[in-house]
């Protein structure tokens, strides 16, 4: 019970760091979380009791979400930096889908943005919200800043592709559009399966939609469910091959946010 | 440019130390964070401290980003409510050279320049202090009423008393 020995000791290395950098490098301050600030007055405590000098520090405030929720965490758990572990695709869609509220003390943070700017982007944003100006700002200043222009423009691609054109239908989508669509979720399925029909519950749990049948039947009850645009409200409803686009996938939509390409074969 | 102003506008300052501000406007001064090698990438945790150090750097001071090596093999206690699975030494090397390659990508380390960035890595100098050096050396300054009053041990002390006690009324 209680904390280690091993525990307790890490502020002392902590503070043993700012006077290791105090003597090697002339480093006289230390930034870091709030959370950090105990860790850190230890270090400017050492550098005046070992070495005499004067050492300083700030911290940031953690970053909070409005409605109380974990930063930084999706469905899908962390948002990582490397596009390997999240898509520069994914990691703009975080952004985006920031409330109205947190973007905009986010847009102050997480851009380079000035004060003047910002001020009339917020002002912008507050007229029309429904344009969501502050989200697509944010999410393409820090997009640009951690991945680049060239992830940057593809993250838009494929935004347009599976948001602005909610309307386009989507046996107008050639197999390019389909397949580069970077952040769908692809799954695929037994082409034997879709020859004999298979029942939209049956599909939405084989293909990992639905965590189980049951969550499916909710999901459709509930106007959870599009396959290829189209709503399906019927749990009966028989998929076959009539409903393949370029005769191998199903675009199936859980939800407002969350894409899935079945590829069958 | 004033890098505490410029911060406060941002709403990223909370605490600040008497004379950091007339420090910074003195002279170019080095600054560090530390980044907990936990995997082998970064995640967007870890942005507004990568922000904090780029905008040290374009206001003229010079950043140095810490990768905590060997603090990453202990386990900071404010950091999460259970104690850390402690890494083994290679997943710590892997993880370390991950942050390190991100890290490159957002700092301008050119050395020529009065404020360029630098890395280090904690364990470099840990790995060569013995323990008994650790004590006479650096244990003696701090005392363990300065540093039970930490919020940071606090924390710690209270929720495993608080999950003790739990267990006990279950049992």
């Amino acid at each position: 019970m209680g904390i280690s020995y091993t525990e307790f000791a890490y502020q002392l290395m902590q503070g043993y760091d700012f006077y290791h950098l105090f003597k090697e490098n002339n480093c006289k301050l230390q930034m870091g979380g709030s959370d950090q600030w105990g860790n850190i007055t230890t270090g400017t405590e050492f550098v005046r009791r070992k070495a005499h000098g004067e050492a300083f520090a700030f911290t940031c405030p953690l970053i909070k979400k409005a409605d109380g929720t974990k930063f930084g965490k999706t469905e899908q758990g962390n948002v990582w930096l490397d596009p390997e572990k999240t898509t520069p695709f994914q990691f703009y869609q975080f952004w985006l889908n920031a409330s109205d509220v947190d973007a905009e003390s986010w847009i102050k943070i997480f851009t380079f943005l000035d004060e003047s700017s910002i001020a009339r982007l917020i002002e912008d944003h507050r007229n029309d919200a429904s344009k969501r100006l502050l989200q697509k700002t944010l999410a393409k200043e820090i997009t640009l800043f951690v991945h680049g222009q060239s992830e940057y423009e593809k993250a838009i691609e494929t935004t347009e592709k599976l948001f602005a054109n909610q309307s386009k239908p989507a046996d107008e989508m050639s197999i390019d559009d389909l397949e580069s669509m970077a952040g769908v979720i692809k799954s695929n399925i037994e082409k034997e399966k879709i020859e004999a029909g298979i029942d939209i519950v049956s599909l939405l749990a084989e293909t990992n939609v639905a965590s189980s049948k049951g969550e499916a039947r909710k999901l459709i009850q509930g106007g959870g469910i599009q396959l290829n645009r189209k709503k399906m409200d019927d749990i009966q409803q028989s998929i076959d091959f009539g409903f393949l686009l370029h005769e191998k996938y199903l675009l199936l939509q859980k939800g407002k946010k969350n894409y899935y390409l079945v590829e069958v074969g | 440019m004033d890098l505490i102003k410029e911060l406060k506008w941002r709403g990223m300052v909370q605490d600040i130390m008497p004379g950091t501000e007339e420090q910074l406007k003195k002279e170019i001064t080095s600054g560090y964070i530390g980044f907990d090698p936990t995997a082998t990438s970064l995640h967007i945790g870890s942005l507004v401290p990568i922000l904090l150090l780029v905008h040290m750097q374009r206001a003229g001071h010079r950043p140095i980003a810490l990768v905590g090596g060997a603090t990453g093999m202990i386990g900071d206690p404010s950091g999460k409510s259970e104690e850390r699975n402690l890494l083994n030494e290679n997943q710590l090397a892997e993880n370390v050279a991950g942050i390190k390659a991100q890290l490159a990508k957002y700092l301008d380390f050119d050395q020529s320049k009065p404020n360029g960035a630098l890395m280090v890595n904690n364990y470099e100098w840990f790995k060569e202090i013995s323990f008994i050096d650790f004590l006479r050396d650096a244990g003696k300054h701090i005392t363990v009423n300065y540093m039970m009053a930490k919020d940071s041990v606090k924390k710690g002390l209270t929720e495993k008393w608080v999950s003790a006690i739990q267990n006990l009324l279950i049992s």
